[in-house]
């Protein structure tokens, strides 16, 4: 499989704070891939670091295989973009908007083309209507239509369903789908909902405070014969790293000092006889139930502990 | 070679009688009435305005006038200053007024001529002219300076340089002085570009308070009628 | 590069603020046309003060198409600022407010290419606002007012004067002056670009601007000789009125203005000079700023 994006030991300092921290994963063509994360974990300072929105204070990104500070202008021909909620030109009709942003990709598109593209995104009768006319949820797909105009390999949507209704969300999941399924196109898509990635990925990376917990398959990564368990123990540290040389080592994870282990769950007595054999006082071994239970721990992380400490 | 002394001193002496032993009221009659010969006349020129504060081109000028008292000067095109009383650079208009009383003050010499001084005083008090005094050449009757002093507009000097037109008592040239106020507009209200270089360029005794309004006549045309509507 | 320019021409025709330049200069113009059509009689008085004693003059004559050009640019090129920050500070920062600044810096091209493009936009705009106001303030005022010779009132150190220019030596005047207005006005322009860099609304670049440009105006014109002496030279804002320089025409020995030249024509290269290096400033500046921003908006 061909790698489209390959993100190594990026970072990137505010001022204040790291918004993220040395952060590594790899998207391949044809992929969904969703990447999950609270509000504030990273994700947007990632994207728009792929999108040379941002600058990076170190790591490096690869794009089709070539370096994206070094290929800026033909990397980016290849990429289409929707951040956030584009309020577009509004005093410009849809019509009008896709037709400046493909004149700005250099191209210059026949009404037909463009017609088409509208439809794709379901505006094609409103195309001569001016953008303020909008709602939320046109504006997002006129703006997925702008991203699409050029007609790039990669789709980058960040927050694509953010603040739309039950309607408007549907329709970006199927515009999602569509793109994937019929127009083989690799989608780097963000979330802060694991339901809405759990549609529509095949793979997908979970950040919180600007480090990757997990990356990987969607169905293995949900499979619900496995479980994550939280692990305290009187020393963590010394537990961390015997596990991190065990067999278990590859689904290992320490946040917030807890360890983090996705394991089936007919192997959770083995693990705690490993533990105890090796003289670790073991505390407590929980079951976290799933990776959606597990997540909305992640993003509650605060109360999960608080419910620990009463 | 005494007796040739003699003549060329009687001679003198003789010379002397005429420019001073005219009766005064005389002379300014003879004057006028070298002067009433143009019942009107049109005439072109050149006019240089010398004003500290002025900066204008030299304009083509038209003067018209009308027997008895119409007078009338106009630039041929653009904008023209023309200084108030200038009225008086017509000499017609100086012996408008009939009643005034005529003092004989003396002689004296204008650009080296010798010259009768005449002082004319009107007689009506509500007149506007409070004194004017006339230089003037007895042998050819002609009026080389004259000097005006009014209630409202100052006091006007005049010289006239003859030529061409001396037998109507037309002069060639005139220079007009005048006093005048100085300008001053506030600053800032201009919001003018300061080049920086302004700051000494005139020295302060420069600022004088005197106009000159210089006229090169070039062509009259004597007695061949001009309408009324000139004057409005 | 030409195609960007033209997107932004094409922004800039279609977006209803670029009218509310226009409109303002029209709704002034004939405004002044309109009082001085009607009573500029005492404009005049106040101009000429107490040379009216002394001096008859055909005020009808003087009040002519020139004088009204002169009369308006004089007023008007202190406002036109206004609307030259309207778009130019609005150039970075109404992206950023539309959302539209992160598409368009990840279209491909640079982002100093894109402040370029943003500059010559304002610049286009600039030049297409004065000719609009060349062809209302001096066309349209020779028409209702005719052509004669215009009289220039000027504070000169610590003289008044009061210049006259033959009519036929006047339009290329105005051309000149147009010219120099451009670039005077394309400081403003590169100053709003700078400024706009730096906000994710257009409300606070265009507000900064006038401000900048209003404060060092009133510094300028304070006319105190400390200020005159330290700090006006420092300023931009007193090189914006540098267009009049073309209106103090040369003057001969005996007082007489020479036609068809300037009084100093050292001052006015002197000082176009400054507001190019400005723009150069300003610009630089501008894209230093935008290359190493990251954009969050």
């Amino acid at each position: 499989m061909k790698p489209i994006i390959e993100v190594s030991q990026l970072c990137k300092n505010f001022k204040h704070f790291t918004a993220v921290n040395n952060l590594n994963f790899t998207v391949y063509k044809g992929d969904v891939f969703g990447f999950l994360g609270e509000n504030g974990a990273g994700k947007s300072t990632t994207i728009r670091m792929l999108l040379t929105l941002i600058e990076p204070t170190s790591g490096n990104i690869n794009l089709f295989g070539e370096n994206l500070q070094k290929n800026r202008k033909e990397i980016l021909n290849k990429v289409g973009a929707v951040i956030e909620k584009p309020d577009l030109y509004k005093y410009l009709s849809a019509f009008d908007n896709l037709n400046l942003f493909a004149k700005m990709s250099r191209l210059k598109l026949s009404k037909n083309v463009l017609l088409e593209q509208l439809d794709l995104v379901g505006l094609a009768d409103r195309w001569d209507s001016k953008v303020k006319t909008f709602s939320q949820g046109m504006k997002q797909r006129l703006g997925i239509a702008v991203a699409l105009v050029h007609n790039p390999e990669l789709i980058v949507l960040d927050e694509p369903t953010n603040g739309l209704d039950p309607q408007g969300i549907a329709d970006i999941r199927n515009l999602i789908l569509k793109l994937s399924h019929e127009r083989g196109k690799t989608i780097l898509v963000s979330s802060h909902l694991l339901s809405e990635i759990e549609i529509i990925a095949n793979r997908m990376l979970i950040m919180h405070k600007g480090k990757k917990i997990v990356e990987g398959d969607v169905n293995s990564l949900l499979d619900p014969s496995k479980t994550i368990v939280k692990i305290e123990t009187a020393n963590n540290q010394n537990a961390f790293e015997l596990l991190s040389n065990s067999i278990w080592s590859e689904d290992l994870k320490i946040i917030d000092e807890q360890i983090l282990l996705k394991i089936a769950k007919k192997d959770v007595p083995n693990l705690n006889k490993f533990l105890i054999q090796h003289s670790v006082d073991v505390y407590l071994i929980q079951p976290l139930h799933s990776l959606e239970n597990y997540f909305l721990n992640l993003t509650k992380s605060t109360a999960h502990v608080e419910s620990f400490t009463n | 070679m005494k007796n040739k002394t003699i003549y060329i001193l009687f001679f003198f002496i003789l010379v002397q009688q005429i420019t001073a032993g005219q009766n005064i009221n005389v002379l300014v009659a003879n004057a006028k009435s070298k002067i009433d010969q143009v019942k009107d006349y049109k005439a072109s020129g050149k006019m240089k305005t010398n004003v500290s504060f002025l900066k204008l081109p030299i304009a083509n000028v038209m003067l018209y006038f009308k027997n008895p008292n119409k007078f009338k000067l106009k630039s041929e095109k653009g904008v023209s200053f023309v200084p108030k009383g200038s009225l008086n650079i017509n000499l017609n208009s100086i012996f408008t007024e009939t009643d005034y009383t005529i003092i004989d003050a003396g002689t004296e010499k204008v650009d080296n001529i010798p010259v009768r001084v005449a002082k004319l005083l009107p007689n009506d008090d509500n007149n506007d002219l409070v004194l004017t005094t006339l230089y003037i050449d007895p042998i050819q009757l002609l009026i080389l300076k004259s000097k005006t002093t009014t209630k409202e507009n100052g006091t006007y000097e005049l010289k006239m340089n003859y030529h061409k037109y001396s037998k109507y008592g037309l002069p060639d040239k005139i220079l007009f002085s005048f006093n005048t106020k100085d300008y001053k507009l506030p600053k800032g209200i201009t919001f003018d570009f300061d080049d920086r270089t302004s700051k000494s360029s005139i020295p302060k005794t420069e600022k004088n308070k005197k106009g000159e309004l210089e006229i090169l006549f070039s062509n009259y045309e004597i007695n061949k009628g001009i309408s009324d509507d000139m004057f409005k | 590069m030409l195609s960007l320019l033209q997107i932004e021409l094409y922004k800039i025709y279609r977006r209803p603020r670029t009218y509310i330049a226009f409109a303002a200069i029209t709704a002034i113009v004939l405004i002044f046309q309109f009082a001085f059509k009607s009573d500029g009689q005492s404009y005049m008085n106040l101009m000429l003060q107490n040379v009216q004693d002394n001096f008859e003059l055909d005020k009808s004559k003087a009040i002519n198409g020139y004088f009204m050009c002169y009369i308006i640019l004089n007023t008007l090129l202190v406002q036109v600022p206004i609307l030259v920050a309207l778009i130019a500070g609005d150039a970075i920062s109404g992206e950023a407010n539309m959302g539209t600044l992160r598409l368009i810096v990840t279209k491909p091209f640079s982002r100093t290419q894109l402040i370029i493009v943003k500059f010559l936009a304002s610049f286009i705009f600039t030049i297409i606002l004065l000719v609009w106001m060349a062809i209302l303030a001096l066309f349209v005022s020779l028409l209702i007012f005719g052509s004669d010779d215009l009289l220039i009132f000027r504070v000169k150190g610590e003289e008044s004067q009061i210049l006259q220019i033959t009519q036929d030596d006047i339009l290329w005047r105005y051309f000149a002056a147009f010219g120099y207005a451009t670039i005077a006005l394309t400081v403003i322009a590169s100053l709003g670009i700078l400024l706009s860099v730096f906000a994710e609304n257009s409300i606070g670049p265009i507000v900064a601007t006038v401000c900048i440009v209003l404060f060092f105006t009133i510094v300028s014109n304070i006319n105190v000789p400390i200020i005159d002496k330290n700090i006006k030279p420092w300023l931009f804002t007193s090189y914006l009125v540098g267009w009049k320089g073309f209106f103090y025409i040369g003057i001969d020995a005996e007082g007489q203005p020479i036609k068809g030249s300037v009084e100093n024509w050292m001052a006015i290269r002197n000082s176009l000079y400054i507001l190019i290096a400005h723009i150069g400033f300003f610009l630089g500046a501008a894209i230093y700023s935008f290359r190493n921003k990251d954009i969050l908006s």
